[in-house]
């Protein structure tokens, strides 16, 4: 019989999630998947999906140059239902250098690893640390929406209705986890992706 | 809120700091933001705020008070010292939160956080505290009060319990109310975790209710009109709901006369057909599974365990109303529900499968006649055979699932498949042939092409080794030269020979697929030939990283599907095209959307 994948597992690149901002800021449960100071870690998306990387297309409404002798860039990027707050910082040179040429306002693509970090007053926020940061334009930004919109929605309903026997352990643990650790109004979110692609023209 | 206010409220900020900004430039990097870049009004407001704060070096950041407020008047942004009884405990949404709930005075009741490493004592319900130095931020437009490290909670003694002020359906607004209510709609649960969601309402108007599943909490009674305190409005989006978790309701005195308001009309489908399949339904919830087909097609159906319908008959009519017609996995699926209405008839209208070739598949329900033509090893118990079917059209995966009177196919056949579920996951179609009628041609002979496979997504990464390359001119090397013009294996080489090229990583959310285009792909995509980038490459004194930089700031973020052969790894894109936004797509979503949250 001949064997599906007797390539020898080698390095997975993590695939780049699509979440609408407004999910990405409700997501506080991170974790490290193995004991390796090198083991990949994670946000817990809470309509239960484990993500490393992102991929957005929003406007980038503000930038600002921050830190004294570490000097980093902090943005605002905000989709239709929210935003983003991402960072590019020397350990990137490359996003430092595409997000110091980038006037705002302007639509820009991000790809870069959420970072869900605890305020001294215990709070929790989720940022962005960019890997790459490039202006498109707007049409490039309602394929992104689409995009969101129906990974969102493949996320909601496989919440709703498990029945995917052909899915790995990994998937439905993560499914589980995230309706312990979160309590997500399923419908709220629906609202929420109706109303980002009600609002691009088409 | 519109433009013009957000603008005035602006110009009004500066003038309270004593600067006159101009009201015509606010209004245009307003409209800017707007119009030109989707940027909500809330989120612009702020930006220009901002903007005009920095040039005119002002600091507009919330003062910090710690004065003894009212609950009912507190704003964002504000430190704050209140007096306060706990009204309600509720479960924390997630670990980092120790205890969550309402705070109430006379003046008003406001939702508090206490954070689990601030380390305080947890709050006991119905006890008076003072709580010094607090912050009220806001979570989905409902102000909060945060107990964090820094804030001092004393408990008072010999205080009398607050009273809730009742309030109208229709002046609520985000926040802790209280009302006088009937309950007038209960919706189909959609959702383990919650206990009941309908609609509740007064004179004034309706509104949504959710109580999630939490110990003590009991459902409301169909038409009952109950007193709620404390509980949780939220607006998501430009329509509010309440929540009873944070409340105490219990069963009121009097009648009230519920105004006829926007009551969610159900957007419904009705359908005529045979019913081509039956499936094991993969979850308790659903009763029945399957396919059902009619003259114009096929789909999947599924008949939800709450609905009670009466039990469909393999290979009968019926005529099924009020059903709703969802999105799973990218096909469409029928629902049965409650509302449904499901009737056996009689029909002798003929239903031929139209039979499609292996190229044109998309999710649903689909006709093909294909050859078996490999195997795969089984990585599943459930799994009774999976591999590969084809046509001349191109291939496709198969999955049959264990389940009685299943049979594998046998390698080199030819077999016709009616009605077999098409799904697509991680940007691959695949089908299942549970419930699909196979029909063995023995002696049949179908050659079967490869197509090629094609991956949409978006460029998430260009990587080194992209751009205007060097190769090794010794025959039959052709190996990449470094900088300096090293080759591994044959060392220096002045007379290399160039060579454009693009690694990089197209991602579809699920799986990041490695792309590696050749010369004319990249020509053909980028628009910049060979002969352009040598050009490019010598008059910039960035050298051959000015064509890097030119293709990857063309590339990075933007989608595409390209095609190309499998290399296991790595796709060797033939051709690769830019994608736009697809209007079907949208109008799928939103129908989808739509109908999924109207039958909620």
């Amino acid at each position: 019989m001949p064997a599906e994948r007797a390539i020898t597992p080698r390095y997975e690149r993590e695939p780049a999630r699509r979440v609408f901002a407004a999910e990405l800021r409700e997501a506080t449960h991170h974790f490290k998947d193995g004991e390796d100071e090198k083991s990949p870690t994670y946000v817990l998306l809470p309509t239960g999906e484990r993500c490393n990387r992102v991929f957005f297309v929003g406007s980038m409404t503000q930038k600002e140059k921050r830190g004294e002798q570490n000097i980093f860039y902090s943005v605002r990027v905000v989709d239709p239902t929210g935003t983003f707050y991402v960072t590019a910082s020397s350990y990137q040179g490359e996003a430092m250098t595409q997000v110091s040429r980038i006037d705002p306002p302007a639509f820009v693509a991000v790809v870069g690893k959420p970072n869900v970090y605890d305020a001294p007053d215990g709070r929790v926020f989720v940022s962005i640390r960019a890997e790459s940061v490039t202006v498109v334009d707007r049409e490039m930004r309602d394929c992104w929406v689409l995009d969101a919109a129906e990974e969102t929605v493949r996320r909601i309903d496989a919440l709703e209705t498990p029945e995917d026997d052909e899915e790995d352990q990994v998937k439905k643990d993560d499914r589980k986890k995230a309706q312990e650790r979160y309590r997500v109004d399923l419908a709220a979110y629906r609202q929420m992706v109706y109303d980002a692609l009600a609002q691009i023209d088409m | 809120m519109d433009l013009n206010e957000a603008a005035e409220r602006i110009s009004r900020k500066f003038q309270t700091q004593n600067v006159e900004v101009d009201p015509a430039l606010v209004m245009r990097k307003l409209q800017t933001l707007v119009e030109e870049f989707g940027v909500n009004l809330p989120e612009a407001e702020r930006t220009v705020t901002a903007d005009l704060g920095r040039q005119y070096n002002l600091s507009l950041s919330p003062t910090q008070t710690t004065t003894e407020r009212e609950i009912g008047g507190l704003v964002t942004g504000e430190w704050v010292t209140i007096e306060g009884q706990v009204v309600s405990i509720t479960i924390p949404p997630t670990d980092a939160i120790a205890q969550s709930g309402v705070i109430a005075d006379a003046s008003g009741a406001i939702q508090f956080t206490m954070w689990a490493r601030a380390g305080h004592e947890p709050l006991e319900a119905g006890q008076w505290y003072r709580f010094e130095s607090a912050v009220v931020d806001e979570y989905r437009g409902v102000p909060k009060v945060n107990l964090h490290q820094g804030t001092t909670i004393t408990p008072i003694e010999d205080r009398a319990p607050v009273t809730p002020a009742y309030i109208n359906v229709d002046d609520l607004r985000p926040g802790i109310a209280s009302v006088r209510v009937k309950m007038v709609q209960e919706w189909e649960n959609r959702h383990e975790r919650i206990l009941q969601t309908g609609l509740v309402g007064d004179e004034s108007g309706r509104i949504k209710f959710t109580i999630w599943k939490e110990e003590g909490k009991t459902p409301l009674a169909p038409d009952t009109v109950y007193a709620i305190r404390f509980a949780t409005v939220e607006e998501y989006q430009g329509r509010l709901s309440i929540t009873l978790n944070t409340a105490n309701y219990s069963v009121d005195s009097g009648e009230i006369e519920v105004a006829s308001g926007p009551a969610g009309t159900l957007k419904k489908e009705s359908i005529t057909g045979k019913v081509v399949a039956l499936t094991t339904p993969g979850s308790p919830s659903i009763a029945q599974s399957g396919i059902i087909a009619y003259p114009e097609g096929a789909m999947t159906f599924v008949a939800w365990a709450s609905a009670g319908a009466p039990k469909m008959e393999y290979g009968r009519w019926y005529r099924i109303e009020n059903a709703s017609v969802g999105q799973f996995r990218g096909a469409q699926r029928l629902s049965i529900g409650e509302e449904t209405s499901l009737t056996g008839i009689e029909s002798d209208t003929p239903i031929v499968p139209a039979v499609i070739p292996v190229r044109d598949l998309a999710p649903g329900v689909a006709s093909v006649r294909v050859k078996m033509v490999q195997e795969w090893e089984n990585r599943h118990e459930r799994i009774l055979q999976t591999g590969i079917v084809g046509d001349e059209s191109g291939t496709t995966k198969f999955t049959i699932w264990k389940e009685e009177g299943v049979e594998p196919l046998s390698p080199n056949t030819v077999y016709t498949i009616y009605y077999a579920t098409v799904d697509e996951y991680q940007g691959r179609l695949s089908i299942t042939l549970n419930g699909a009628m196979l029909l063995a041609e023995e002696g049949a002979t179908l050659e079967v092409g490869t197509g090629g496979t094609t991956i949409s997504g978006a460029i998430v990464n260009v990587g080194p080794g992209s751009g205007l390359i060097k190769r090794c001119p010794v025959e039959g090397c052709n190996r990449v030269l470094s900088k300096r013009n090293y080759c591994t294996v044959h060392e220096i080489q002045t007379d290399f020979r160039y060579d454009l090229r693009i690694k990089a990583v197209l991602d579809d959310g699920q799986k990041a697929h490695n792309i590696l285009m050749q010369r004319e792909a990249v020509e053909a995509l980028s628009g910049l030939s060979l002969d352009e980038a040598v050009k490019m490459a010598t008059e910039s004194p960035l050298g051959m990283d000015d064509v890097f930089y030119r293709l990857r700031d063309g590339m990075m973020g933007r989608y595409y599907a390209c095609t190309g052969s499998d290399l296991g790894d790595t796709l060797l894109v033939r051709e690769c095209r830019p994608l736009g936004p697809d209007r079907e797509r949208h109008a799928a979503l939103l129908n989808h959307l739509g109908g999924e949250m109207n039958a909620s």
